[in-house]
């Protein structure tokens, strides 16, 4: 737990050194007004400031309420749900809305929630099946197409 | 006595079966589409505008603008059931509802929702009837210095929410504000960074970011948990549970103040029921008596910010009918309703073409009784969500807010932005990092720059600008006053502290 | 167990393209065998701003035209490609190489876009079709401002460099770059507040917030008529019909001609049939009756150029803009 806060407020810290770097080659200040660098500068010192102080202070790095940072057991069911989620926007384009959500849908529910494959399957047919009518047949909203279609 | 004449015949327009049932229609689409996270009363609206394009003027308007209402009144319920908030003006409500939805009472949120919009909507647009050419002339004492000021007003509701450090909250509102320089700077245009990206030049969309911190987050943490988050906690039987007395006591005042905040800054071109929420939600909670409980589930949080966002909505109309401008993105489109008929409203739509204010205005006070009905009937089936299995439930979640995230541009690259701020949120959650400052970050900061800007451009780089103004001045005060409330507060509970030791 | 998932879920895939491929291919054989005329399935016409913006008016009212008056026997459906300031609904259509079934609108932020923001898609990879109407511009005060003509601006412009504001777009935005013309014209300077809206720039023109804004007829007919604002001067060619009273800037000495073109264009490796056959549409669509009440509601003006005009007119414009971009100091060589 620990360590995972120190890293983020790491993180939090590179990010704003790396934001003021950017400010100030964008212009503080242009005629009348400020340039387009000035309120990013400002916020790269706050961002920095603040995150320092949770980094130093010794109230920043006590645990909270949520106890623990990854779950250990939860962990594989965590990166997966990820994984797949980002299979299938990258899918997304390529083989349209249906089938990507179809296969989010079945390998969510039948290996993160452990569900029998014909339960799974007839929920990952019907879900994006259903969404599909709705937004894209009743309210004629665009939704991602795929190369097939 | 003219007001009740024109009112009167609007009435008669719209008190027949045809209108009716163009306001039921309209009134009862928005509050379904407004429901699903994502696709707010401007979505809304544009997928039902083509259509009306070959009905009456009158009749389209008054469908469109039932849409608007009721995507507004269903805006609260799926930020109360699943934390979803799909625009920024109910990110306040996901607050106080969500925590009431964990510990059970999402009934009760909801209907405190239905009955605060239903105030909130129905007394805005009393006033739209009587102070609509009054309040368009308010609306024009304010420039660039004032819009600053309320924008800076709005920024101090990143203090009040969250229950934690304020430490942390200042981050989060700080990580917002730096999300929001993406895009093209708003003065000169310069692009920052955009890594190159055109997908990022029109700026981070908010609502890809709003749903992905606070449901992706949420649905992420309850999935390596293997939480069911509402097992046990509904009730067997979907009854409609009503807030008590006492509670609709507590929420009196902080109803009425919203309706008023939600009015008049509705009116003002630009600022919305957005600010108006924000702004509502920190005075009621400065105000409150049990400042604890809110972050925690307080009920009268809801009633703030529903009659705050669903006033604004009657405030927004003042300067579409009035003067011919929209003041937010939802009445842009309304105005291309209009448009496609060749209708162009003006100063002169009053006395040219009274029969579509009025019209629209009458059919407004009986939409709004529709909806508030509507949304009691409804509340019950959107309420059995909740008894699906968890499972299901984060699938679902997943799909409407991959639907609700593509639709903002129609582009995949919305989608990537949705899932990034998922996992930015898991982690912010994991540490403690309230979400809500972040959304508020990033919708005002852009206002804030912009702002800015203007008023230094307008007296050629002189600060002196924000106290010449009266009207800036008047809110330059109010916002040094809660700018050091919470310092006040502070020093005060210490004296108290050090006094009982 | 684990081999099983994977089965179903391969199974899964291959049925569902199985079935599709089935369909697509069974309509490219029945299109060869009869080889029925073009088009044969409904247009996607894609568009890069929502309701209320004058470029999806254009857009919707076309497909309109073109569907109800039966110019073309398929729907042709309006789609919106938001964001990116035209960026997106570029990349969208490039991505449709050769296909005839997509069109997308041209306006100048087709030039502009990709030259502000360094793009490798530009208005190269687009097969132009035809220009349809052009917005024009004009210069508009308060009913109680000072000046009274054009000239009074220009004057007081010359006396206080800086100090007349003109409430604009971000600059590059096109009535900024009217601005530029007009300084470089008659050697003034002026102060330029710039709105994201263009509702914002208008109640600042009302409340005195600025003393001047340039803009389309449309967003100031109505407060025109209601005698809260007053047109001093057009940037068009001729005077324009809605304001026959308004001197030109040309007339006043001052030679600054500008508009903003709405046109069609499309994917690049389309066959010189179908843009024949588009241009023919677009033509006759704007000799209908509704497309002429269109003009008159929204005081735009016929602005008809074919493909190859239109071609020749995107080479100028794109020169046009980086010059005057680099002078402004929006773009840097």
């Amino acid at each position: 737990m620990r360590r995972g806060k120190i890293s983020l407020y790491s993180g939090l810290i590179a990010l704003s050194i790396y934001y003021g770097r950017e400010a100030l080659s964008l212009g503080l200040w242009v005629g009348f007004g400020p340039g387009p660098g000035l309120m990013p500068l400002l916020l790269s010192i706050i961002m920095f400031i603040l995150a320092c102080f949770l980094l130093l202070s010794p109230d920043g790095l006590k645990n909270t309420e949520t106890d623990s940072f990854i779950l250990a057991d939860g962990k594989r069911r965590l990166i997966m749900v990820v994984l797949f989620l980002i299979i299938s926007t990258y899918l997304m384009d390529i083989i349209g809305f249906i089938l990507s959500t179809m296969i989010l849908t079945y390998t969510i529910l039948q290996m993160v929630e452990k569900w029998g494959m014909k339960r799974s399957a007839i929920v990952a047919i019907i879900l994006p099946v259903t969404f599909w009518f709705l937004f894209a047949v009743a309210f004629k909203m665009q939704l991602p197409e795929g190369i097939w279609f | 006595m003219d007001i009740l004449l024109n009112l009167a015949m609007g009435f008669q327009q719209v008190l027949t079966p045809i209108y009716l049932l163009f306001v039921l229609l309209g009134v009862g689409f928005g509050l379904i589409v407004g429901a699903l996270p994502g696709l707010g009363p401007t979505a809304a609206i544009a997928i039902l505008l083509p259509l009306t394009y070959k009905s009456d003027p009158v009749l389209s308007m008054v469908m469109l603008t039932g849409i608007y209402y009721g995507a507004m009144f269903g805006g609260s319920y799926t930020s109360i059931l699943l934390n979803i908030p799909g625009e920024s003006s109910a990110v306040m409500t996901a607050l106080e509802g969500y925590q009431l939805a964990l510990q059970g009472q999402a009934s009760k949120a909801i209907q405190m929702a239905n009955m605060s919009s239903f105030l909130g909507g129905t007394i805005s647009v009393f006033g739209l009837t009587v102070a609509a050419p009054l309040l368009s002339k308010a609306a024009l004492a304010f420039g660039p210095p004032e819009y600053f000021i309320l924008m800076m007003l709005g920024l101090s509701a990143i203090a009040f929410v969250g229950t934690g450090s304020p430490v942390k909250a200042l981050i989060a509102g700080c990580f917002g504000l730096m999300l929001g320089t993406i895009g093209s700077e708003p003065i000169t245009g310069a692009q920052r960074y955009t890594f190159g990206s055109y997908n990022l030049g029109d700026g981070i969309p908010f609502a890809a970011v709003a749903m992905g911190i606070f449901a992706i987050a949420e649905v992420l943490i309850n999935i390596e948990k293997g939480l069911k988050p509402f097992s046990g906690k509904t009730e067997k039987k979907m009854r409609i549970q009503w807030p008590t007395k006492e509670e609709l006591k507590i929420s009196m005042s902080p109803a009425f103040q919203g309706t008023g905040i939600g009015f008049v800054l509705g009116a003002l071109p630009g600022v919305g029921p957005t600010i108006a929420s924000f702004l509502s939600y920190s005075l009621a909670k400065l105000q409150s008596k049990r400042p604890e409980k809110w972050g925690k589930g307080a009920i009268e949080g809801i009633a703030a910010v529903e009659t705050a966002n669903n006033a604004a909505v009657g405030g927004a109309m003042v300067p579409l009918l009035s003067l011919g401008i929209p003041g937010s993105s939802a009445t842009a489109v309304l105005l291309g309703g209009l448009l496609m008929h060749g209708l162009r409203p003006g100063p002169l739509l009053f006395s040219e073409h009274p029969e579509i204010p009025w019209g629209v205005i009458a059919s407004m006070y009986i939409g709004n009784i529709i909806a508030i009905i509507m949304g009691i009937t409804l509340s019950v089936y959107f309420i059995r969500l909740l008894k699906l299995p968890p499972a299901v439930l984060n699938v679902i979640i997943f799909l409407v807010t991959i639907i609700g995230a593509y639709s903002i541009n129609n582009n995949v690259f919305d989608i990537w932005v949705l899932l990034v701020f998922g996992v930015v949120g898991y982690f912010f959650k994991k540490v403690g990092i309230p979400e809500a400052p972040v959304v508020l970050g990033l919708v005002l900061g852009p206002l804030v720059e912009t702002t800015f800007g203007q008023s230094l451009i307008m007296s050629h780089g002189s600060l002196s600008i924000f106290v010449q103004r009266p009207v800036s001045l008047v809110l330059l005060i109010i916002l040094i006053i809660i700018y050091l409330w919470p310092l006040i507060r502070f020093s005060f509970n210490r004296l108290k502290y050090s006094n009982n030791q | 167990m684990k081999k099983r998932t994977l089965f179903i879920l391969v199974a899964i895939l291959l049925s569902t393209i199985t079935l599709l491929g089935g369909c697509s291919s069974k309509q490219e054989t029945s299109k060869q065998e009869t080889a029925p005329k073009y088009p044969t399935k409904p247009i996607e016409l894609v568009v890069h701003t929502n309701p209320g913006d004058g470029v999806n008016l254009f857009a919707m009212t076309l497909a309109e035209v073109l569907t109800t008056e039966k110019i073309v026997p398929q729907p042709v459906n309006v789609v919106i490609k938001a964001g990116g300031s035209g960026a997106n609904a570029m990349a969208y259509v490039n991505t449709k190489e050769g296909d005839p079934y997509y069109l997308v609108t041209c306006q100048p932020s087709t030039i502009t876009t990709p030259i502000r923001n360094k793009l490798d898609i530009t208005y190269k990879n687009f097969t132009p079709i035809a220009s349809v109407i052009a917005e024009d511009y004009v210069v508009v005060v308060r009913k109680d401002s000072p000046y009274q003509t054009f000239r009074d601006l220009i004057e007081d412009a010359k006396k206080n460099p800086k100090k007349v504001k003109q409430g604009s777009g971000v600059l590059g935005a096109n009535d900024t770059v009217i601005s530029k013309l007009i300084e470089e014209k008659a050697g003034v300077e002026f102060n330029l507040v710039p709105f994201k809206e263009g509702g914002q720039m208008v109640v600042a023109l009302l409340s005195g917030d600025v003393d001047f804004i340039s803009a389309n007829p449309s967003e100031i007919l109505e407060q025109v008529r209601a005698g809260k604002m007053r047109v001093l001067a057009s940037a068009s060619e001729q005077r324009l019909s809605a304001f026959p009273d308004v001197p030109t800037m040309k007339e006043l000495g001052i030679d600054v001609v500008f508009k903003g073109h709405r046109g069609i264009m499309a994917p690049k490796g389309i066959s010189q049939e179908v843009v024949k056959y588009w241009e023919e549409a677009i033509l006759k669509a704007t000799k209908t009756e509704k497309w002429k009440k269109y003009l008159n509601d929204n005081i735009v003006s016929d602005f008809y150029l074919t493909s190859e005009e239109l071609s020749k007119y995107w080479d100028e414009l794109n020169n046009m803009y980086k010059e005057i971009y680099t002078r402004m100091g929006v773009i840097s060589n």
